[in-house]
């Protein structure tokens, strides 16, 4: 049995419409925007363009389709433009993620909606105008395409490919589809040796598929970075944390896996091997950085509908075994609910499930233009320093907070920066030197004059701010967010 | 296969070799034992802060009570080698329960394996600190309920008075009621010796309120929920290092041979709190991994039969004597050539006189306190390692002048800050040495500043 698509088109609407509710705001968004700007005009940019300390530095275009997507979102539509694309992009997110867990139980879209929940819930810390939520639809399409190949399809299997083509293009979370695809051929030529030769074929094609960027092979090197050694000094490339919502709504999810796992009876030896070579490594991935919590609620929703039930009920069983002569209920109870809901089933009819599907598929294309319609016009700049750039001072010279690099970036294009969110080209000198002026290190004056530093533009509260303060350096300006001095 | 009963022994005897070989330092050692030698010289216990010129008289938990006096005790009686002994012995206690726990869900070498690798992941808190204590009293606890489950329900006669015991140790005493608790929820749900196992909790619950100054059960669980980040100890586990890999291998191996032959309910109960225990802190990855070592290893013993049925893991004779005999040179040796004096290259030690020659109000960093306390016992410190104490206002106050927030210099005269103590790269070090304060003392590792007179 198909599963019925009406609650994931429901909750995709749903989800859809409380994506378009937040303005754009992103920090890194701009960056990306200024960069699809550039592939737009110019094509693949290959050195930096945007900053006066690594000026004319070899640049990874790692990201490149996504951001020429975010670009031709905004040149169509402006800021709208963005949300709509944002939307979108959310929207079919959360459809794939229930849709991927209502295939294992067609009958059950409650628990399906239940097992999902952790995932839609964290997902919405990724709700960004960045590549990475492109990366993030791939990886649950990936995952409902390889619970198809679990249930048989050579079909599903061979989509993977064009699927890590264009994920590779669009952004480095490609590494983990492309270690999913290899571990799940490995571990079908296991379980189903006739094929074992298309396994192959198709785990070779996905790892060339990664060559096919302007890369070629150095693609590798941006996910190999942001995976073997994550800059923790950024929030979101910090440990995972249990007690914040992100890390309690994962934690949900691998703890009910492991409950799960441990409660569910264990008659399901051919599909064991599936369920470990999926959820075993993306668990280790999504412990490496709180960016990555996301991934494992998505991979265990199929699972926790597929399997939850089992361990629900094997609980009753325990409860039944111990406590039979106090609850007599227990048994009769579920047998009533089984039977009520197999006659409902075996009353649908094929019309009725298009109508009310198409009735549904309607429902989230309103709330999809509704939350477009009524959506921010304009991006939230309460989180930079927008009152400063009327007096920024043109061409190199100006030290700015790291997290203000995007925006200047796209705002103040005749200021290059000193560093921004790209992070990667600056690390080594610039980011030291960065560090050692803002957190007034021992060296910070050496810093200044060697750099040339002829402004900084920080918050109040950064070390170099108080100190240039206090040495009475000319403010430029200044607000309680942040403030802009000369350096005499 | 009867000589691998003294396998516990053995992995005991290991334990404690590599256990007292091992240098101190821990910051937090000092301040415990400066404690202890307080309650001993006053003949009562410390019932507010004597170390600080911040919070001086401000009362705190002394929950700890019998855990500093433990440690302090055996400083008393061998100095620093008296430290490192009981160190080792408290983790060879560990050990040695541990190990016969494995021992019950896994043939021996796989229960040696796994348990070797949960005690190389559990040295990140080989600390010497009431810690220690729940190190040694968790394994413990553990094997006697599980043997009270296998049929020898009288044994849960000891766990209210070890809970007490627990309690006066250490503030860790919450998770051998958590594990009391867990064992009494599976006996009731499964109508298995409930009312033995539901008396132990319930007895335990009360003794666990029999401490002059315990923690409490909120208190315990605010900090399990909260954790300081700042202090490494208590940042989330990274998987990206040796400890948190070792853990995430722990973690990962549960799910895998859950998903490959399940578990009981007691497994759940057990596993999936104490997972979550040990990700929410780095402090609380031992615990995990030590409580799922007889599920691992029982697990992978079950798969490497299924392969192998035909396998005999039996020892010759000569081979135990030689181990054993090996171990006991082992433990000689280490316990001969321990470096038992605490390494103190971290810590202001070419400031220490001119610390103590000099006078006034001290700023000191987070991480020198407790060395401070009992080193330059003159000077009451500004912070250390006892956290709580200093919760909210003075931490935020050190952090506002260390990092060199605004308002910084206000917070320097208000606190009538005479001398700063910090390290070379802190921000206020440049910034008072721009303002004319006086270089005292400097090498490396610490740099004392003294205020220039008016």
């Amino acid at each position: 049995m198909r599963p019925i698509l009406v609650v994931p088109l429901v909750l995709a609407g749903l989800a859809a419409f409380a994506a378009t509710r937040a303005p754009v705001s992103d920090s890194d968004f701009f960056w990306h925007l200024a960069i699809g700007r550039d592939i737009a005009a110019h094509g693949v940019p290959r050195v930096d363009v945007y900053s006066w300390t690594v000026a004319g530095r070899a640049v990874l275009p790692d990201q490149w389709l996504g951001e020429l997507l975010l670009y031709v979102a905004y040149a169509i539509g402006s800021w709208s433009g963005t949300i709509a694309l944002r939307a979108l992009t959310v929207g079919t997110l959360i459809g794939v993620i229930v849709f991927a867990a209502l295939a294992e139980r067609p009958r059950r879209p409650f628990i399906a909606v239940l097992a999902s929940l952790p995932a839609i819930a964290v997902s919405r810390f990724a709700w960004t105008d960045r590549p990475e939520l492109f990366g993030l639809l791939c990886f649950a399409i990936l995952i409902a395409l390889l619970r198809a190949v679990r249930r048989g399809s050579l079909t599903a299997f061979t989509l993977c490919v064009p699927l890590i083509l264009v994920w590779a293009n669009l952004h480095g979370s490609f590494a983990l589809g492309l270690g999913l695809v290899l571990v799940v051929a490995l571990e079908r030529a296991v379980v189903d040796p006739s094929r074992r030769r298309r396994y192959a074929a198709i785990a070779i094609a996905s790892v060339l598929a990664t060559f096919f960027t302007p890369s070629g092979l150095a693609t590798w090197t941006s996910s190999g970075g942001h995976f073997l050694t994550p800059p923790r000094f950024v929030q979101e490339e910090g440990t995972p944390d249990v007690t914040t919502v992100p890390g309690l709504l994962f934690s949900v999810a691998l703890l009910s896996t492991l409950a799960t796992a441990m409660l569910a009876p264990r008659a399901r030896s051919r599909e064991v091997l599936f369920e470990i070579a999926v959820l075993v490594p993306v668990a280790f991935v999504s412990l490496t950085a709180t960016r990555h919590l996301v991934f494992f609620p998505i991979a265990a929703a199929p699972f926790l509908t597929s399997w939850s039930p089992d361990a629900f009920a094997e609980g009753i069983r325990i409860l039944r075994e111990a406590w039979a002569e106090r609850l007599p209920m227990i048994n009769a109870r579920r047998t009533t609910n089984a039977a009520v809901h197999e006659t409902n089933a075996g009353t649908r009819t094929l019309g009725r499930i298009v109508i009310a599907e198409a009735a549904a598929a309607l429902i989230a294309l309103a709330l999809l233009i509704g939350g477009i319609a009524t959506a921010p016009r304009e991006p939230d700049l309460s989180a930079f320093p927008a009152a400063a750039l009327p007096q920024l001072p043109a061409g190199p010279g100006l030290l700015n907070r790291y997290d203000w690099g995007g925006f200047l970036i796209w705002y103040a294009p005749a200021t290059p920066v000193f560093v921004d969110g790209r992070l990667f080209p600056y690390v080594g000198e610039a980011l030291d030197d960065y560090r050692a002026v803002i957190g007034l290190h021992a060296d910070w004056r050496q810093v200044l004059a060697k750099r040339g530093i002829r402004t900084v533009l920080v918050a109040p509260s950064d070390a170099i701010a108080v100190q240039g303060t206090a040495l009475g350096w000319p403010i430029l300006a200044r607000t309680p967010e942040w403030v802009m001095l000369r350096v005499p | 296969m009867t000589a691998w009963r003294l396998a516990p022994l053995y992995v005991a005897a290991a334990s404690f070799a590599i256990a007292v070989s091992l240098p101190g330092g821990d910051p937090d050692t000092y301040w415990h034992l400066a404690s202890g030698k307080w309650m001993v010289e006053h003949g009562q216990l410390l019932r507010a802060d004597v170390f600080s010129n911040t919070v001086n008289g401000a009362p705190y938990s002394v929950g700890e009570w019998l855990g500093e006096l433990g440690i302090y005790g055996a400083y008393v009686l061998g100095g620093w080698a008296g430290v490192a002994l009981l160190r080792a012995t408290l983790i060879a206690v560990g050990a040695f329960f541990i190990t016969r726990v494995a021992l019950r869900a896994a043939p021996a070498p796989f229960a040696l394996a796994i348990t070797a690798v949960a005690l190389a992941l559990s040295e990140i808190t080989w600390t010497d600190r009431p810690q220690l204590f729940t190190f040694a009293l968790f394994p413990l606890l553990l094997e006697l309920l599980v043997a009270a489950r296998a049929g020898r329900a009288r044994l849960l006669v000891v766990v209210p008075p070890l809970i007490l015991l627990w309690t006066n140790l250490h503030g860790g005493y919450a998770l051998g009621l958590a594990l009391v608790a867990i064992f009494a929820a599976e006996a009731v749900l499964t109508r298995r010796n409930a009312m033995p196992f539901a008396a132990a909790a319930f007895i335990g619950l009360a003794a666990s309120f029999v401490d002059p100054g315990s923690l409490g059960l909120g208190a315990a669980a605010a900090h399990a929920t909260s954790p300081p980040r700042f202090i490494v100890e208590e940042a989330p586990p990274d998987v990206l290092r040796p400890a948190g890999f070792v853990f995430a291998l722990f973690g990962l191996a549960t799910l895998a041979l859950a998903l490959a032959r399940g578990g009981t309910l007691l497994d759940a109960l057990l596993l999936v709190p104490l997972l979550w225990l040990g990700l929410s802190a780095q402090r609380h990855m031992p615990y995990f991994a030590l409580a799922a070592t007889p599920y691992i290893a029982g697990g992978i013993s079950e798969l490497w039969w299924r392969w192998r049925p035909a396998s005999r893991f039996a020892l010759p004779r000569p081979v135990i004597v030689g181990v054993g005999a090996g171990l006991v040179a082992m433990v000689a040796a280490s316990v001969a050539t321990a470096p038992f004096a605490p390494i103190e290259t971290q810590y202001p030690t070419a400031a220490r006189a001119k610390l103590a020659d000099s006078s006034g109000n001290l700023l000191n960093e987070y991480d020198w306190g407790g060395y401070l306390i009992w080193r330059v016992p003159e000077r009451p410190v500004f912070i250390d390692g006892r956290l709580f104490l200093f919760l909210p206002d003075v931490l935020t106050e050190y952090e506002e002048m260390v990092f060199m927030r605004p308002g910084w210099h206000d917070q320097l005269d208000r606190h009538a800050i005479a001398q700063v103590l910090l390290r070379p790269d802190r921000p206020l070090v440049v910034a008072l040495r721009d303002l004319g304060w006086t270089v005292v003392s400097e090498d490396k590792t610490a740099l004392l500043l003294q205020r220039p007179s008016r």
